[in-house]
């Protein structure tokens, strides 16, 4: 028997980073700011011209590319999943999170419930938030307090450094 | 003589008795109800007492412009004064309460205020209560706060939990009438993503009034796509660029929110907006158009056709208007006794028709008075022009003046204001940006115009979105025909004639305001609070400039009606603020060991938005005691403090060493692989901006570290240079101030403990004092840097935040025969007082590196951020406040930061102030450091710490600020 998908679900991991930023007038196969590519391995997110976070894989490249910046410390991942996802973001994203207007691979950084996070759709119905670290317990706190009304299902964060 | 519910007909449920309370008494209406309307139906007349004179008032409208009806709703923290019983949607259990009145509302004591009527005119406040100037806060505004005034607010904090939601569309249509429903039927169907807000609970607006066309709006709502129509969402304001606000009553017609928020904030961006805002009925001024019993012709016709109720057995009609005749007819047909119709005009279509059905029609008349207590009795009423009136009996007077088109939202997004002399009304203008009104808020009359021009207003939304507009929906009836509105505002005869029934102001009122010179549209509101409080002066507002044009000898367009800001419509303190509230007004900043020093004793203590361990005292205890004891451990043997919430900016790029020359005012770029430098960093206008030590860890590759405070605006000085001031610099900049926890390890046991846990030689040969570089701790690839804050010796080691607790655990096993101990930012602070260290309190944003003794720092060669502008004489003056040391003479007595010094005697003005103050931990007493005129020179005087706010002024010598080491022999130990 299978378990029916609650209408949001909200889970914190872990993941490895590395903020690639490319030199000037080095030409690396970073995606466009608001884009996602696999590369490398992982998923970069183009947060700006010549610049994307990479998550997972690890970039191979000598300084005189790109500037590698490791940041798996400085957030957190929340996965917000479910077929209300998308409603439950809106109480604190002023960004369209129509599937039409933010389509699934793109990206963003936006500031959401006055936190400065990096946003990625994967899937219609998924996205994914880099909060940082610190500010990430309050965060959780308004997530879960949105997702409440939906029936929202937050896991237990990871308490590995806490 | 009162109302009464009807044996039929009506949108409410008469299978659904609903319970209620007002006033203390027992009632029962059905499901579908207002507030407003069950109590007519159980034959309540009397609702409320009025702002100024506490004059009897009743219901005016059914909907969320009426000025009278206004009710304390529910009980305790969830009381919540001045909501229009009007829009209150009947729930079993509901407990309401008439407002401003004492004792009771059909006693009221306050009402003698009436008679001193003549002596509360215009402007009475301003003239009355002058003088005396003291008895103001004594006598008149307790007084007047008490008389005046509508409901009360709960004491206790709301319960109940709000929200806010952003939400975008293709097309927001304000307003589910036949206009807004046709609109939003057009656009769905066209593909467009839209939201139709309605602030009601049903849709439909005036065709809910019609019967042939009550079913017409369910159809159309119940075809719009699920989600399409937000019902009980009022569009509270129009902010421009396709902004708007909206409030949605999300549980208020339930007794309890339960898990939903009470209400929502939408804030709605829409690349098209229609506004089908409708139109409100107007009042007219005549003595008496106060009194119970006299309401508008549209609400008595909204109160029998969808709620069913009989305002009263028998009406008169009042109206300069077809409206007025149609509303008779529809209220002769339900079973109401129509005792007369005073029309101005000579001669209508409309008349015909009533004069047809057999009532009785007088055209040339109109209303001089009204006649009765609490309720209404019966009117006089004049062929216009002749002196002598006719007593007319009637239980309610139907008044219908015309329409005046809800255009705030129009006026808020821009749209010009045009005046309409067929209908008497101020209409708006052509749309713009995107906006467009359409229906009767754009002044049309009748459902089936309504609907045509909301189809019209959705084919040109449409076209500019590039979407196809279909076919136009079905029209919601037979056309029907309309009339001119007859200017007629105000009947001159003896006796109050109201233009605000809120808040009490007479024609009169205005005339006077126009001879004092308040004439002008703006100044009379202020002046006479025309149009001010909870409806704005909907129902009235034309008719106060038709008194202000006359007065003035001007036409009603020269008046122009004052400018409606947001909000439309009352919105509630919970709504706006949202969920952000309490200890979640503003994220929080943790610590990645936040738990580690929670369960360790920590006393937290708010750093902006960090929590930061003040003292590590499992007691409680936050006396001098334990920070003391703390302290004493870092320079007696080796302490360990959490230093993560430093701002850490990783710079890298072949231009690396040339920027942070030029935002540094010292060099950087001698700086060589493996030392850190400490630096200073000052605004363009040359004041000191913020310090830290920044480490070369390769060749082009740097980290910066910033203070606490200041670590988002250094990030955004140096990105903002960066890109505008020399965007020809290949740098890059990264906040790693999350990735990376930090410790500071100090104490002459430092390196004792770091030494087997490091794996590289901490040796003063290897890694002598401002060494920096890569270092494995406890097994964690990090990184280490010999710097020193507290003045002993001292190393910070980083690693990445997911260790954090590994990496600190370590250090706290290898210190523990050294007796290490974690320390807080209490003994920080003492620690770097006594070594003279500064920080937020004299990097303040006035002063200087020289007034803190740094001076000489800043490099001599090349420019830097604030090297012209601080060479400006008054920043290099001998006497500006700089930086010293204090200690009391008498070791016994202490040191209050903010102190003033002054000399001994305590005379003359301040020569500047205690920044720092604490109890030493190295010797006696207290100590403090302190921005001195002159300082510099003044070591060895004898001066006053004056703080009058304790009552207490201490002697201090001044001294240097370095008082621990100042030969800076530990950190190199």
């Amino acid at each position: 028997m299978s378990v029916p998908e609650p209408p949001v679900l909200v889970a914190e991991d872990r993941v490895v980073l590395h903020q690639v930023a490319a030199r000037r007038g080095v030409a690396l196969p970073l995606p466009a700011p608001g884009a996602s590519a696999a590369l490398w391995g992982g998923i970069a997110l183009g947060l700006a011209p010549g610049v994307a976070m990479l998550v997972g894989g690890r970039p191979d490249l000598p300084p005189d590319q790109a500037a590698v910046v490791e940041q798996t410390g400085g957030f957190l991942r929340m996965r917000v999943a479910g077929l209300a996802a998308a409603e439950v973001l809106a109480r604190g994203c002023r960004l369209d999170l129509d599937e039409a207007a933010f389509t699934p691979g793109s990206v963003a950084r936006a500031l959401i419930a006055q936190v400065t996070v990096i946003l990625y759709r994967p899937t219609a119905t998924r996205f994914e938030l880099l909060v940082p670290a610190t500010l990430a317990r309050s965060f959780v706190h308004f997530l879960s307090t949105a997702a409440a009304p939906f029936g929202g299902v937050v896991l237990p964060a990871e308490r590995g450094t806490r | 003589m009162s109302g009464f519910r009807l044996p039929e007909g009506g949108l409410v449920d008469r299978e659904a008795a609903l319970r209620f309370r007002f006033d203390g008494r027992d009632y029962t209406g059905f499901a579908g109800d207002t507030l407003a309307s069950a109590l007519l139906a159980n034959g309540v007349t009397l609702f409320g007492r009025s702002f100024k004179y506490h004059r009897p008032r009743g219901v005016v409208t059914a909907g969320p412009e009426e000025p009278c009806a206004l009710v304390e709703l529910r009980r305790g923290a969830r009381r919540e004064p001045n909501t229009p019983a009007t829009t209150v949607e009947l729930f079993d259990g509901l407990v309401a309460e008439s407002q401003n009145r004492w004792p009771s509302l059909r006693f009221d004591a306050l009402s003698v205020a009436g008679l001193f009527a003549p002596l509360l005119a215009a402007g009475f406040y301003y003239k009355t209560f002058k003088w005396p100037a003291a008895w103001w806060e004594k006598v008149y505004e307790p007084l007047v706060r008490r008389a005046a005034g509508l409901g009360r607010v709960a004491e206790g904090p709301d319960p109940d939990r709000y929200e806010h939601i952003h939400a975008h569309c293709d097309l927001l249509v304000v307003g589910a009438g036949p206009a807004g429903l046709t609109a939003a039927r057009m656009a769905t169907m066209a593909g467009a993503r839209v939201i139709l807000a309605e602030q009601d609970a049903l849709a439909g607006g005036g065709a809910l009034l019609d019967r042939g066309a009550q079913g017409w709006a369910q159809a159309m709502a119940a075809a719009l796509p699920h989600g399409v129509l937000r019902p009980r969402m009022t569009v509270v304001g129009a902010y421009g660029h396709g902004v708007f606000a909206a409030v949605e009553r999300v549980a208020d017609h339930l007794a309890e929110p339960g898990m939903a928020p009470r209400q929502r904030l939408h804030i709605i961006r829409a690349r098209r907006a229609i506004l089908a805002t409708g139109a409100v009925e107007r009042l007219i001024a005549f003595p008496g158009n106060d009194r119970p019993g006299v309401m508008l012709a549209g609400a008595a016709l909204a109160y029998a056709r969808r709620f069913g109720v009989a305002v009263a057995p028998q009406v008169a009609v009042f109206t300069t208007d077809d409206a007025g005749h149609h509303a008779a007819l529809a209220l002769a047909e339900a079973g109401l006794q129509v005792s007369a119709i005073l029309d101005p005009r000579s001669e209508s279509a409309g008349a015909e028709a009533a004069r047809a059905a057999g009532l009785p029609v007088r055209m040339g008349w109109e209303v001089v008075a009204t006649d009765g207590a609490q309720g209404l009795h019966g009117l006089r009423a004049r062929r216009r022009g002749a002196a002598a009136s006719d007593y007319v009996q009637a239980g309610a007077l139907l008044v219908c003046g015309g329409f005046a088109p809800e255009m705030a939202l129009a006026h808020q997004a821009g749209l010009e204001t045009r005046w309409d002399e067929a209908r008497q009304a101020f209409i708006p203008g052509a749309a713009r940006e995107g906006v467009a009104a359409a229906g009767a808020a754009r002044g049309l009359h009748g459902l089936v115009e309504a609907a045509a021009d909301g189809a019209r207003a959705a084919r040109e939304a449409l076209a500019v979105l590039g979407l196809p507009a279909g076919e136009e929906p079905p029209p919601p009836g037979p056309p029907q025909e309309v009339s001119a509105t007859f200017p007629l505002h105000e009947v001159r005869a003896r006796g109050p004639a109201f233009v605000d029934l809120q808040h009490d102001v007479t024609a009169d009122d205005l005339r006077l305001a126009v001879r004092e010179g308040y004439g002008h549209a703006e100044h009379a509101k202020r002046y006479t609070t025309h149009g001010m409080a909870t409806d704005q002066g909907r129902v009235g507002g034309t008719a106060g400039a038709a008194v202000l044009a006359a007065a003035r000898g001007i036409t009603i367009p020269e008046v122009g009606i004052p400018r409606p800001r947001p909000f439309v419509r009352p919105a509630a303190w919970g709504a706006l603020a949202g969920a952000d509230v309490g200890l979640h007004f503003k994220p929080e900043r943790l610590l990645p060991l936040h738990d580690w020093h929670q369960a360790h004793g920590a006393v937290f203590v708010r750093v902006g938005p960090w929590l930061r361990p003040l003292v590590y005292s499992p007691s409680g205890d936050t006396s001098w005691e334990p920070v003391l004891e703390e302290a004493r451990n870092v320079r007696r043997a080796v302490g360990l403090c959490d230093v993560s919430s430093l701002g850490k900016i990783d710079v890298q790029g072949p231009d690396a060493a040339t920027f942070l020359d030029r935002i540094y005012a010292n060099t950087f770029s001698t700086l060589p692989v493996g030392r850190a430098r400490y630096g200073l960093m000052l605004r363009e206008d040359g004041i000191l901006f913020d310090d830290g030590t920044t480490s070369r860890l390769a060749e082009n590759h740097f980290l910066v570290t910033t203070t606490t405070q200041k670590a988002d605006e250094v990030l955004a000085h140096m990105e903002w240079h960066l890109q505008t001031a020399w965007p020809e610099l290949d740098v890059t900049l990264t906040d790693v101030a999350d990735h990376w926890a930090q410790f500071a390890v100090a104490g002459p046991d430092a390196r004792e403990v770091l030494r087997g846990i490091v794996d590289r030689s901490l040796s003063n040969g290897a890694f002598p004092f401002m060494a920096a570089g890569e270092a494995v701790i406890a097994g964690i690839p990090g990184r280490i840097f010999r710097i020193s804050f507290s003045g002993e010796l001292a190393y910070e080691v980083a690693v990445p935040a997911q260790h954090a607790l590994a990496a600190w655990q370590a250090i706290l096993a290898a210190g523990a025969p050294h007796g290490i101990r974690p320390y807080g930012l209490d003994a920080l602070n003492v620690l770097r007082i006594e070594k003279g260290h500064v920080t937020g309190g004299e990097i303040n944003g006035q002063t200087t590196p020289g007034d803190l003794g740094l001076g000489k720092m800043l490099k001599r060669r090349g420019d830097f951020v604030g090297r012209v502008l601080g060479q400006r004489p008054g920043l290099l003056a001998a006497d500006r406040l700089q930086l010293v040391g204090i200690r009391p003479l008498d070791p016994a007595q202490r040191l209050r930061g903010g102190a003033h010094l002054r000399d001994v005697q305590g005379q003359g003005p301040s020569q500047g102030y205690v920044t720092a103050a604490c109890m030493a931990a190295e010797g006696e007493g207290w100590i403090g450091l302190a921005l001195l005129a002159g300082g510099h020179a003044r070591h060895g005087e004898t001066l006053l710490a004056d703080s009058p706010v304790h009552g207490e002024a201490v002697p201090v010598v001044i001294g240097s600020p370095h008082r621990v080491d100042p030969e800076n022999r530990r950190v190199r130990a």
